[in-house]
């Protein structure tokens, strides 16, 4: 079909007496950034991994504000122990009840957990998990042993503890005890009665040398306090035990002090002014570990942040200088960087630990350390797009334009590379905590003493004593993946939301 | 290329030297260890001092420190660990077992991770990338450590699979040790194997999307031939320098899993060197790594070189 | 695992110091890796049971790996592990059983020494000797003690079966001594009352000694007025600066002007290269700073050579007079028990000719040096004992096997009777012995409970759960830990004086006065310290720790006698009559810890510290403007027991200060890592405090004094505190004595001492028993009094034995432990021990 007879009557103006102006935007006008945000607003996994972020972060700033436990509120006794908040505890639903699953408990053992249970009323099992029969040679004779895998509530398996106070301590507690009707004092037990055993102050009845208590005729205990009269510490006018004869001693007289059995766990609450209630359990130096991992966040977070703004500058900077001009001055930076990069991390870390630490300070010159080699990557990935897009036709486009060195390099190249670089800086931070976190394991440098706990020490610490306390290294753990995971899925966003030509692929 | 190998070479060469002397001064500004006294290597450590030159100034130590080298390979006394014995000898007694764990988690983790990177770029965006995706994150943020102790945990002591520790013995190729060698294998490869699939995943996924492949299927190749002969080939030039790179990441993290399932390698060993302030077998040590990695870049430079000639290094535009 | 580590070290660290000195390496007696020898005639030497044809394999594991066991250089009892399996002894300590009854004991609570590479128990021949060889002097009134012939088996071999005759011991004797080799431990073969006669003259042979003009009781200048020249003063240029310089690198003549660099100066330093001219003008002479402080008569002094050179080994006090009969000339008298575990125990056998082909010569600018390759590894060791070494891989694993050419495979005399069923057995049921290097308790931990390894040390965590285990054994040790205190006056003044902290906050200086030193050993409650750090250990008291033993007859530990208990009443003035004089009672009461007396002693210390000027209250609200710190020298990187240590000492000590001008003004500072110099840095007073442990021969108590007061390397303070010149007094038998506490130590242990020309000599078999212990619990007092070191922790351990073997004695025997492998009897052989693992699913129950 052709047009060619189109009579001219069918022409109109469309206006004659008005001037033709654009229209004003009715939409408002996006900037770059914004243009981002709304292109990172629909990946979704990303804006998840957003908000997870943010919420550790959160967790880092506002847990160990508002947590009962300082940092510095460690208990000597509670020792990677496991969660326990006592409310949950008591409704038997087997979370946060304190229990780790004790192997190898033989009779003798079941019945010193009764003892603990019998003198505190507070009984340290839980359950009974499994049940075994074993035939075994034992000193060239067969025999069936009996053992059973015992789910122990911790902070109760502590029961008794042998304390020495000074007189006023030992007056103050029995106040306390007066006031509150808790018992922290608990009869003295002389080590004579029960076979010379010292060591043991969760022993109160007649036992053997070993420790194995010696029952009665209905399998009862035989109690052992001591009614020693003359080796009283202090006078007692406080509770006793509701089968107290009335005779029975609560303290025995050492050199200059007291010396009494004490309930540890009614101790805490005298000193703490509430009972032990620990999220996600205690670690290796006692600390609360939900505040912990928030502490230790914090420094490694801040630390992490700080290095890669450091390495970010400079690597950019650098990459873009190398990869814009190229040759010599390519050829004499990336020497440099050559040398810098070619120290092996952990000499780095070491050798500025010797020299600088007493001077800066273990953070300063752990930082050093990171600095000194970290922005290396950076500078060779700014490099690297440097000369992906140097050569492109905008760029020359914008040279003939008369457009300056430095505008070329940070107005029209570095924004294309803007992207990569961002996604590597989110990259770099998980990188540097687990650096942070080997550094730490290896014991090369400690940072405790400046930040109170990192990530990387409370991991190392778990790890120690990962066999019985799987949770000291489980929660660090657990929070330093998800901090990485979302970092980098965060990074990954944001690269696609600056960079839409790149989306899916990462590098 | 030649020229361009040989250039790089001296380079290198050149830039070992540099960083042997900078660690060098470093290491013998510290103060030097304390000897016990009364035992007779004492004075032999205290005679090879002063002929090292402890009191002259710090170039002349090196130059003593290289001609020592040199000449006789004497690379010192050790002064902490190995009390009196030649640094080198229990270095290279050492070197083996780190070289055979490293070469075998190497050996595997390539096509595994370069397997598994591929899968996930062909099924891009699909359940199984997101998964392999979100694992390759979580092994590349969960330190070695951690599942090297969850590895041992799990198959040497719950399912008994393997020993806990390294076999005895220099029968590095015997089934035996091969078995015993799978624990510290497993816990090197999970990061190397990670960061492989990333790797190739990243790089496959920006080929497949490139106008060339749009090309080859047009021409009527299957997207397997297509992937094949063209993608595949393509993202090699970052896989195969990846190779290297890993190489030495590895061998950093082999500082922890050696101790850990016992390998006698120089990992334990640059370690106590380190907390124990051996200083001539950290700064052989030193050297080790440090050559190692510039061997390594060296490789990853030339082969840059052969199979992407727009990239080669130092070239103008 | 770090934990372990920071203990280990410091054991280690205490093993290399102390070790050398308990007279002899003593780990052969108590680890009873010795054979027996039952009496003639028993003829019972027939096992009764057959041979069973199944391996029987020791697996243990070891975290620091042996790297030397020459028997002749060895340091730690790490490095000394493998001579416990491959050595004999002349003579052995066994288990009193049937066989071998002791009177008044039951059977498996004693010991008997019999021959063991000997053929008979040694005799005396000291009339014959002192007739034929007057050189070695054993005095005209001798009768007995001195010189003692041991016949030797005819059937001694090496492992590759060349005998071992008497000559051999001779040899070795002479190489252990040998001048020029300079071992480490020869000091074990002529020092001390054990020494043989003239060793000490053959092994110093040459060397110089310097006499400081303090110990000659004159001055540089009187010395000089008496006609000598500068040229025959020299300087303890190590003692003193803590360089070394030409002479044996420590002592330098004056006139020498040879500049010696002081490594710890940083080079372009003032002071980086020194000379002994510039300390003499500077600081010791006339006319420098030091004059007239006492160090200058300290560590200036004379160089003497007592010890003629080319000395003939001839006249040392061992020799062979036939291939079987050997002939021992001691210093002093020697007998019974302390023959056989102290003279006789001596266990310096070396293959002479592999040790001479192991030999170095280092040809050095200032001469030659000696160095051995000698035991550090298969081919450069040779066994004798019941084992020998089959594989050996450095930091990895070391295998035994029987040892064939051993005697005592076959010669009927390696039994014991089963106090159980009365049978006869075999000693060394083990045929295997397998050591692996492990460097993470948990994975020992793991591979105990699969049956991998036959024992396992348990950790802290591990106490609750295992503690009520029939698996469970307890060893105590004769380690104590403690905190030292730093009294080095001078150096604290002059690091406060060139302080670069804020004199305004911080105070470095009340740490001299003893009464603060006093209130912070009272402010730490050591049972609660052990519940902290430590869960396996105890509190621990005195200087001397729990397992040393006065009597070996009787095993009577030391702690035990009334002069020890009075010591530690005494120092920690508990009031006896509170306890009716009950001296058990009291010793009882002691907890070390004492607030009451914490606050008051606090109190004082801050009064006087003000009057001196130490501190200050400017704003007079009766506290310390000033923190008291003491640095704490780290000697690995922080740990978590370094940590949880650190919180403790902090807040014990604050706490104990609460309520005094000290309160919330004390502080225990870590330095930086600074290694294997913390023991330096204490020494030499530049850092303060320090946790760590000490030890000595757990059956010659009388032995620890001497060693650590009459040697200036092996003592923590003997720079800031001399033993040499203070002085004790001690009541011996109703008569007061004055002695230096070096003269003392020395006394003790045999050396004749003259006080107001009455000659004295407590050494053994001079002195009554109790004489010794009460000189002895004097010593102890004395020095705790000075409160330089603080006892803190007695050391002992706990851990799972596998349910494959057992020991045929459960209690532990002071002097033979539960017997060592000897006695270890085992449940299952290999073959069944695995099937009996598999069947319990790989995982036991214990």
């Amino acid at each position: 079909m052709t047009y060619e007879h189109i009579p001219a009557e069918k022409f109109a103006f469309v206006q004659e007496d008005k001037k033709l102006r654009d229209k004003a935007l009715e939409t408002k006008a996006r900037g770059f950034f914004a243009d981002a945000m709304i292109r990172f607003r629909k990946n979704k996994s990303s804006v998840i991994a957003s908000y997870i972020l943010l919420f550790l972060v959160l967790y880092a700033i506002f847990v160990p504000m508002f947590s009962q436990y300082k940092i510095t509120d460690t208990d000597s006794m509670y020792v990677n122990f496991p969660a326990f908040v006592p409310s949950v505890a008591d409704k038997g639903w087997g979370i946060l009840d304190g229990a780790r699953v004790m192997d190898s408990q033989n009779e003798s053992a079941m019945l010193f957990w009764k003892g603990i249970a019998t003198e505190t009323g507070k009984d340290p099992v839980i359950a009974k998990v499994n049940t075994y029969a074993t035939e075994v040679k034992y000193r060239g004779k067969m025999v069936t042993r009996y053992t059973y895998d015992l789910a122990v509530n911790m902070y109760y398996a502590m029961g008794i503890l042998y304390r020495n106070f000074n007189y006023a301590e030992f007056q103050r507690i029995q106040d306390w005890q007066n006031e509150t009707g808790i018992q922290v004092i608990y009869p003295y037990v002389e080590p004579d009665d029960i076979s010379g055993i010292a060591d043991r102050p969760n022993i109160w009845y007649k036992c053997d040398a070993s420790g194995a208590a010696i029952l009665d005729e209905n399998g009862d205990f035989i109690p052992a306090y001591s009614t020693y009269q003359e080796k009283a510490g202090a006078e007692y006018n406080s509770i006793r035990l509701p089968n107290d004869p009335g005779n029975w001693v609560y303290s025995t007289a050492k050199a200059g002090s007291v010396q009494c059995r004490v309930s540890y766990y009614n101790y805490y609450i005298y000193r703490n002014g509430h009972e032990p209630s620990y999220l996600m359990g205690t670690n290796a130096m006692g600390m609360d570990l939900f505040s912990a991992i928030g502490v230790g966040a914090r420094f490694s977070i801040l630390f992490a942040i700080f290095v890669s703004a450091i390495n970010l500058t400079i690597g950019a900077f650098y990459g873009a200088v190398q990869g814009y001009y190229g040759g010599m001055v390519d050829m004499t930076l990336d020497r440099i960087s050559d040398i810098l990069s070619g120290v092996p991390f952990v000499v780095v870390t070491t050798l500025f630990q010797l020299h600088l630490a007493q001077k800066v300070g273990v953070v300063g010159s752990f930082l050093f350390a990171f600095v000194l080699t970290g922005w290396i990557g950076m500078a060779a990935l700014t490099r690297k797009q440097f000369y992906r897009f140097k050569g492109q036709e905008f760029v020359m486009a914008a040279r003939t334009l008369g457009a300056s060195d430095f505008r070329l390099m940070f107005k029209h190249i570095f924004p294309n590379a803007i992207g990569t670089i961002i996604t590597s800086c989110a990259l770099v931070i998980p990188g540097v905590i687990s650096s942070e976190t080997s550094m730490t394991y290896l014991g090369i440098v400690n940072l405790s003493s400046f930040a109170g706990t990192t990530i990387g020490t409370l991991l190392s610490q778990g790890n120690a004593a990962a066999t019985t306390a799987p949770h000291a290294m489980l929660w660090p753990s657990v929070f330093l993946g998800l901090l990485m995971i979302c970092f980098n899925l965060f990074g990954n966003g944001l690269r696609d939301a600056f960079n839409p030509t790149t989306r899916g692929v990462d590098d | 290329m030649l020229k361009y190998t040989i250039q790089r070479i001296l380079y290198m060469f050149m830039v070992f030297m540099i960083i042997t002397f900078m660690c060098f001064i470093l290491i013998r500004m510290l103060p030097p260890a304390v000897l016990p006294p009364g035992d007779p290597h004492t004075e032999v450590v205290m005679m090879r001092r002063e002929a090292l030159g402890y009191n002259e100034p710090y170039l002349v130590q090196f130059w003593l420190f290289l001609k020592n080298i040199v000449t006789k390979w004497d690379w010192g006394l050790s002064e902490k660990l190995y009390y009196g014995q030649d640094v080198w000898t229990v270095f290279i007694r050492k070197l083996p077992p780190t070289i055979i764990v490293n070469l075998y988690s190497i050996i595997w983790s390539i096509p595994v991770g370069v397997g598994l990177g591929i899968f996930a770029a062909l099924k891009k965006n699909t359940w199984v990338d997101y998964f392999l995706s979100t694992a390759t994150m979580v092994v590349i943020s969960v330190p070695s450590f951690v599942y090297a102790f969850l590895i041992q945990y799990i198959f040497c002591f719950k399912l008994q699979w393997f020993p806990f520790l390294m076999k005895g013995g220099t029968d590095y190729f015997s089934l035996a040790m091969l078995r015993s060698l799978v624990p510290p294998v497993l816990s090197l490869s999970f990061g190397v194997i990670a960061g492989f699939t990333r790797t190739t995943r990243a790089e496959l996924t920006e080929v497949l999307t490139s106008e060339f492949m749009l090309l080859a299927r047009t021409k009527g190749l299957t997207k397997a031939q297509a992937t094949v002969r063209h993608a595949l080939r393509n993202c090699f030039v970052v896989i195969v320098p990846a190779i290297f790179g890993e190489f030495i990441g590895i061998l950093g993290g082999s500082l922890i899993i050696e101790g850990i399932f016992a390998i006698p390698g120089v990992g334990g060993l640059t370690l106590n060197a380190i907390t124990g302030l051996d200083y001539n077998i950290f700064m052989l040590s030193t050297c080790f790594y440090t050559a190692i990695g510039l061997a390594a870049s060296l490789v990853v430079d030339i082969s840059y070189g052969f199979i992407d000639p727009r990239i080669r290094m130092g070239s103008k535009k | 695992m770090k934990k372990t580590l920071a203990l280990l070290l410091a054991v280690v660290m205490v093993l290399s110091v102390l070790a050398g000195c308990g007279p002899q390496g003593n780990t052969e007696t108590t680890s009873g890796t010795q054979g027996t020898n039952p009496p003639e005639g028993t003829g019972s030497s027939e096992s009764t049971t057959p041979e069973d044809p199944g391996t029987y394999t020791y697996n243990t594991s070891i975290s620091i790996f042996p790297s030397n066991w020459n028997p002749h250089t060895y340091t730690t009892t790490d490095d000394g592990m493998p001579l416990d399996y491959t050595r004999s002894a002349l003579y052995s300590f066994i288990f009193n059983d049937a066989d071998h009854p002791v009177e008044g004991k039951d059977p498996y609570t004693g010991y008997v020494i019999v021959p063991e590479m000997a053929a008979e128990m040694a005799v005396d021949v000291t009339e014959e000797v002192k007739a034929s060889h007057p050189q070695f002097n054993i005095p005209e009134s001798a009768t007995s003690g001195y010189a003692w012939k041991v016949v030797l088996r005819d059937d001694l071999k090496w492992e590759d079966g060349t005998p071992i005759t008497a000559q051999t011991f001779v040899d070795s004797l002479e190489r252990v001594l040998r001048p020029e080799l300079l071992n480490y431990r020869a000091y074990d073969n002529y020092s001390g009352q054990y020494a043989v006669v003239n060793a000490m003259n053959y092994a110093l042979s040459g060397q110089g000694v310097f006499t400081s003009f303090a110990s000659m009781g004159t001055t540089y200048e009187d010395y000089i007025a008496e006609g000598h020249t500068d040229d025959e003063v020299y300087v303890d240029m190590n003692g003193f600066w803590g360089v070394t310089a030409a002479d044996k690198h420590t002592y330098a003549k004056i006139t020498d002007d040879n500049m010696v660099r002081d490594p710890a100066v940083p080079e372009g330093e003032n002071e980086d290269y020194v000379s002994a001219k510039y300390l003499f003008d500077n600081y010791l002479g006339p006319n420098g700073d030091y004059a007239g402080s006492g160090y200058d008569t300290k560590y200036l002094g004379i160089l003497e050579f007592p010890y003629e050179a080319g000395y003939s080994f001839d006249n040392v006090g061992l020799y062979a007079e036939s291939d079987t009969e050997l002939v021992y000339v001691y210093g002093a008298a020697l007998d019974g028990f302390y023959l056989y575990y102290g003279g006789l125990s001596n266990n310096f056998l070396v293959k002479p000719d592999l040790y001479d082909s192991c030999l170095q010569e280092v040809e050095t600018p200032a001469g030659t040096v000696w160095s051995s390759t000698y035991g550090t590894s298969i081919d450069t060791y040779s066994s004798y004992g019941p084992y020998k070494i089959s594989a050996f891989q450095t930091d990895k694993n070391m295998h035994f096997v029987k040892n064939e050419n051993w005697y005592g495979w076959t010669d009927g005399n390696h039994v014991f009777v089963d106090p159980e069923d009365g049978q006869t057995y075999n000693m060394y049921q083990t045929t295997d012995i397998d050591f692996q290097y492990v460097k993470e308790p948990a994975t020992a931990k793991q591979m105990f409970l699969a049956g991998q390894l036959m024992t396992y040390g348990l950790q802290a965590e591990d106490y609750d759960q295992y503690r009520n285990s029939e698996y469970y054994y307890v060893t105590p040790s004769e380690t104590v830990f403690g905190m030292i205190f730093n009294g080095y006056e001078s150096v604290i003044s002059s690091r406060e004086n060139s302080a670069d902290f804020d004199k305004t906050t911080t105070d470095l200086q009340t740490q001299m006065l003893q009464s603060f030193r006093r209130a912070c050993a009272v402010s730490i409650d050591r049972d609660l310290f052990c519940a902290t750090v430590r869960p396996a250990y105890s509190a621990g008291y005195g200087f001397l720790g729990q397992t040393f033993i006065v009597d070996p007859d009787t095993c009577e530990y030391y702690r035990d006698t009334d002069a020890a208990k009075m010591a530690l009443i005494d120092f920690y003035s508990v009031n006896l009559d509170d306890y009716n004089g009950d001296l058990d009672a009291a010793v009882g009461s002691i907890t070390g810890y004492d607030p009451e007396t914490a606050a008051e002693l606090f109190q004082q210390a801050y009064e006087e510290a003000l009057a001196a000027g130490y501190v200050t209250d400017e704003d007079g609200d009766g506290k310390s403007d000033q923190t008291v710190t003491m640095i704490y020298a780290m000697g690995s990187d922080m740990s978590t027991f370094m940590e949880k240590t650190l919180k403790f000492l902090n807040d014990s000590l604050n706490a104990g200060a609460a309520g005094t001008g000290f309160e919330g003004k004390i502080l225990i500072d870590p330095s930086a890592n600074v290694g294997n110099d913390w023991e330096k840095n204490i020494k030499n007073g530049t850092m303060d405090t320090e946790l760590c442990g000490w030890s000595g021969s757990p059956l010659d108590p009388y032995s620890v004094p001497q060693s650590c007061w009459t040697s200036d390397t092996l003592s923590y303070w003997n720079k800031w505190w001399d033993p040499k010149t203070n002085e004790l007094t001690i009541n011996v038998d109703g008569a007061d004595i004055t002695m230096s506490y070096t003269d003392w130590a020395e006394c003790l242990n045999g050396v004749m001492k003259t006080v107001d020309g009455v000659e004295y000599n407590f050494g053994f078999n001079q002195a009554e028993k109790d004489t010794r212990i009460e000189i002895l619990a004097a010593l102890e007092h004395g020095i705790m009094t000075q409160y330089h070191l603080v006892p803190l922790m007695q050391e002992s351990s706990g851990f799972l034995l596998t349910q494959k073997a057992y020991y045929v004695v459960e209690e532990y025997n002071p002097i033979m432990s539960r017997g060592g492998i000897s006695y270890m009897r085992y449940n299952y052989t290999d073959a069944e021990w695995d099937e009996y693992v598999a069947s319990q699913g790989g995982t036991l129950q214990y």
